[in-house]
């Protein structure tokens, strides 16, 4: 009886329209069964977190620490984690929009926003589950593989800490979704299937090379200030990403040293390639 | 449906709809608690205890040092923690860890200092004895060196030199000041100070001017050549030693052709000197010629019927040993030798054949001693033999002599400053084996076929150089313990293990390293040696790392030369960092289609941060600058193997 999805239809006649977070909580639980029956999103997870233990395992990080597994995920995470959100968002609305669904809930009581909003976080609960997931067992992975000193030498923890790793994770989570935010909007944008994932594809490129390429050029051509270039480089998520662990994890273990990052500006550039790709989604389902 | 079932469906739905944002709201707030904590926290590990000193990973002192210091000796120490060197590093003296946080690279090896505890002589009563060592009656307690206060510049000594005398209380470092001398300071200050300290380069700047003492030391055992002859034996007496007996000082006791059955006592300073075919044959019981008086010098014979006593004895002729280890020096040489050598203080022994079941010449507390142009044929089953040429307390020079099988082909204990140069070796157990010897400086020597190790340098001595030498067909070729040594220039070569690199704070250079199964093997537990110029060529496996963190083989942006790092692949000036235990790296030499394999961006990806927190990573060599062509190619063409430079387009087939 309290299938969301079977009973409010039935209510919606009779009663009042239901709250906006009942309408996003629908869209959302929609999204998150459709990521759960995906079979592909299944592979694309099985795969993705294969990848990063073996990553972990490969760079001798496991058998270093933490911090070392951090050092040694961070370069292939920066490439894995766009291309991975790309593939759980590039199709959510695009695939409505294919399968006709998009007209029909366009006659529902929800708006653009909410629609958008469900299924961002609907597709952002598949997707952190398998990054978190596979970081958590990177971890674990730390946690028996790593070597032990030598026992009769006085060791200690030096600055390596789970809890570096844990924000590690939470910086990882933070990019992901700025990521998917991205690649709902593409998915808004190109209603076909076949322009979407042209698009994705390009997208995928400036994201991962473009921007910073951009940065270089502005630094070198003198359009980016020196006394700048630290907040500049907020502008890309990578580098912001990249900033942040810097800033956050590595620094804690190497010292001093130029600063690698100005932390609230890397996670404001991450939140405004969110919330501004979110804006662009909903302004094009509303169209 | 029913009315009733309808309103109550819709309830239960309100209710759980409620409830459901609740949750959510308390899963939200709980997340953001979370992460809030995770960045809040402080992961500077909170300042960790003083670990036990003997529990740390130390330098400073040799063992020798260590064991010869008595109870009551409390040097002062340092104890570093830091942020990603995961063992605690001991410091004897504040001053070595002054100077070593100094050299370059120290920070990207270790991080930062998080904590750096010195010795408390506040509760101690300190006093200073016959040597300038801090002398206590109880322990000294740890103190944060940020909260200590410093006797700079007093009388206090360590084995190494100058002290620094920390204290909690600055009235009590002024009080020790008024005592001893020197001025109290603040660790501030104490850290931009400078202390006298010899490092490996000061070693490398030292070898010319080894060479030349040892120079002047050979030359003036050649004057004892010119003594006169006061005495003929076989013409003015019968036996050798009634020639000894009645021979003035200062001359000469000069052996007719034949062969003379005695063995024989000398204990004034006379040359013995045999003409072309004198030979003395002992009774093959105990040594055949002991000296116990400076300045003696034996020339041009042959000697054989050495008795067979390798090791064991129970006394020792001249003085007896009085020191720590006086037990085992009376073990060792009183033993039998064909020479036996005590308390002869420029003894030389030239130009002589030696067949010898135990052991060839014993030389103990003679220094400037002096064995020259020697042939020394040892027992061919080493189980039953001791040393070619056992020195112990005698620093002097041991040179272009030549030996054949025995244990050790040259034994040296307790001899800093000893010149070991142009010799050959070959067979036997160990070949050139330094056991408490430092400052020393073995060059030029040629060993094959030692069986276990071709030169071994153990009990962790300081500055010895090992230069020029040529090593091939052992099981382990050089095998260098200790620290700030200088090991360069070798040809290593065909040997199971090559260099066994065990001496921390060093420098190995201008190495060539060529056909072994394993061309060099970092065992120090401290990533502070320089490895730069050397030449990897042909090896099974060119190098690998025990135990300890990574280690950066490149030195001002110049690394060593490995056999298949680099192709025209990586560019002019070509930039590829290599890690030669990686198991892509590592086969690129001997592996076709590894070279392709090694240059996929996914390890480039791997690789590309990894030196950021050097001293957390795992046991690892990278060389981030691999030369193109070989640093050393005389040395390289005269063992045969050709290397190949990486702009070489064209295929050789070796």
């Amino acid at each position: 009886m309290t299938d969301p999805e079977s009973v409010p239809a039935e209510s919606d006649g009779a009663h009042t329209k239901p709250s906006a977070a009942t309408q996003i909580a629908r869209v959302v639980e929609r999204e998150r069964k459709t990521v759960a029956r995906t079979r592909t999103f299944a592979i694309l997870g099985i795969g993705f977190t294969a990848v990063v233990l073996g990553l972990a395992w490969a760079s001798g990080g496991t058998s270093g620490g933490y911090v070392p597994t951090v050092v040694g995920l961070l370069t292939p995470l920066e490439l894995l984690v766009p291309i991975l959100a790309m593939a759980f968002g590039y199709r959510a609305i695009t695939g409505d929009a294919d399968r006709g669904e998009l007209d029909v809930l366009q006659t529902y009581p929800i708006s653009a926003h909410q629609h958008v909003l469900g299924v961002y976080i609907g597709r952002a609960i598949g997707l952190l589950a398998v990054i978190l997931a596979s970081l958590a067992l990177v971890a674990i992975a730390v946690v028996f593989l790593r070597t032990e000193p030598i026992g009769w030498y006085a060791s200690h923890a030096s600055t390596d800490s789970p809890i570096l790793f844990a924000r590690f994770a939470v910086l990882t989570a933070l990019f992901a979704v700025a990521i998917l935010a991205v690649a709902i909007a593409i998915s808004a944008v190109a209603r076909e299937a076949r322009t979407v994932l042209a698009l994705a594809v390009a997208t995928l490129v400036v994201v991962l090379v473009g921007l910073d390429l951009a940065l270089v050029y502005g630094l070198a051509s003198g359009v980016i200030g020196e006394g700048s270039l630290i907040h500049a480089i907020a502008f890309s998520p990578l580098s912001a990403y990249r900033g942040l662990v810097f800033e956050s994890v590595v620094v804690t273990a190497a010292g001093t040293g130029p600063q690698t990052a100005a932390p609230l500006s890397s996670v404001v550039g991450l939140l405004t390639w969110t919330i501004g790709s979110l804006a662009v989604a909903t302004l094009a389902v509303r169209r | 449906m029913d009315q009733t079932a309808y309103v109550l469906a819709v309830a239960r739905l309100a209710v759980n709809e409620r409830l459901r944002a609740l949750l959510l709201i308390a899963a939200i707030l709980a997340v953001t608690a979370a992460v809030a904590v995770t960045f809040a926290v402080d992961t500077g590990a909170d300042s960790p205890e003083p670990a036990p000193f003997d529990e740390t990973v130390s330098i400073g002192l040799t063992l020798e040092d260590d064991l010869a210091l008595d109870d009551d000796v409390e040097l002062p120490r340092a104890q570093t923690f830091y942020s990603q060197y995961e063992y605690v590093v001991g410091y004897y003296g504040v001053e070595t860890y002054v100077e070593a946080q100094r050299q370059a690279g120290h920070v990207e090896r270790f991080g930062y200092p998080l904590v750096i505890y010195v010795s408390d002589y506040g509760t101690t009563d300190v006093e200073l004895n016959e040597d300038g060592y801090p002398v206590t009656d109880t322990p000294a307690a740890w103190i944060d060196a940020e909260d200590a206060w410093f006797v700079l510049g007093s009388e206090a000594r360590t084995p190494a030199g100058e002290a620094l005398i920390p204290f909690a209380e600055r009235e009590d470092a002024e009080a020790f000041a008024a005592t001893y001398g020197g001025e109290v300071q603040s660790w501030g200050t104490v850290l931009d100070s400078s202390f006298d300290r010899d490092d490996a380069a000061s070693v490398r700047d030292r070898v010319e001017e080894r060479h030349t003492d040892a120079d002047d030391l050979v030359d003036g055992a050649s004057e004892h050549d010119d003594r006169p002859v006061s005495i003929t034996v076989g013409e003015d007496v019968d036996s050798i030693q009634a020639g000894i007996d009645r021979a003035p000082e200062n001359t000469t006791v000069l052996i007719t052709e034949g062969t003379y059955n005695e063995t024989l006592e000398i204990d004034r300073s006379i040359t013995l000197r045999g003409e072309e075919g004198a030979i003395i044959s002992g009774d093959e019981n105990g040594s055949v010629v002991t000296i116990t008086e400076r300045d003696v010098a034996v020339r041009n014979l042959e000697i054989d019927g050495v008795g067979p006593k390798a090791h064991g004895a129970e006394s020792v002729p001249g003085e007896e040993p009085d020191g720590w280890d006086d037990e085992f020096q009376i073990l060792y040489t009183g033993s039998d030798a064909a020479v036996s050598a005590h308390n002869a203080a420029g003894v030389s022994v030239a130009d002589v054949r030696i067949e010898t079941p135990s052991n060839g010449i014993i030389i103990r507390d003679s220094p400037g001693a002096v064995v020259d142009d020697v042939t020394i044929e040892g027992n061919e089953d080493f189980t039953e033999a001791l040393a070619g040429v056992m020195v112990f307390g005698s620093p002097g020079v041991v040179q272009e002599t030549t030996f054949v099988d025995g244990r050790d082909a040259i034994y040296l204990y307790s001899s800093d400053g000893m010149t070991v140069r142009d010799n050959e070796i070959e067979g036997g157990l160990l070949g050139i084996h330094l056991m408490y010897t430092g400052d020393s400086l073995v060059a030029d020597n040629v060993l094959r076929d030692v069986d276990n190790t071709g030169i071994y340098v153990m009990t962790g001595p300081e500055r010895n150089a090992v230069v020029g030498n040529q090593v091939s067909g052992s099981l382990s070729g050089v095998h260098v313990g200790g620290s700030d040594s200088y090991v360069a220039e070798n040809r290593i070569e065909a040997n199971e293990n090559g260099l066994r690199m065990e001496a921390d704070s060093s420098i190995y250079e201008h190495n060539v390293l060529v056909a072994n199964d394993l061309g060099a093997r970092d065992g120090t537990m401290l990533p502070t040696s320089q490895v730069v110029g050397n030449d990897f060529v042909a090896n099974d496996e060119h190098a690998s790392v025990g135990p300890g963190p990574l280690r950066v083989w490149t030195h001002d942006g110049t690394g060593n030369y490995w056999e298949g790092a680099l192709s025209v692949a990586d560019g002019h000036p070509p930039e590829r960092p290599y890690t030669p235990s990686d198991p892509v790296d590592g086969r690129m030499h001997t592996t076709d289609g590894a070279a392709t394999l090694a240059r996929s961006p996914a390890l480039d990806a791997l690789a590309g941060l990894e030196t950021a927190v050097q001293g957390m990573q795992s046991e690892r060599i990278v060389d981030l600058a691999p030369t193109c062509e070989p640093n050393n190619p005389a040395r390289l063409e005269a063992t045969g193997y050709e290397a190949w430079s990486c702009n070489e387009t064209e295929r050789t087939q070796p």
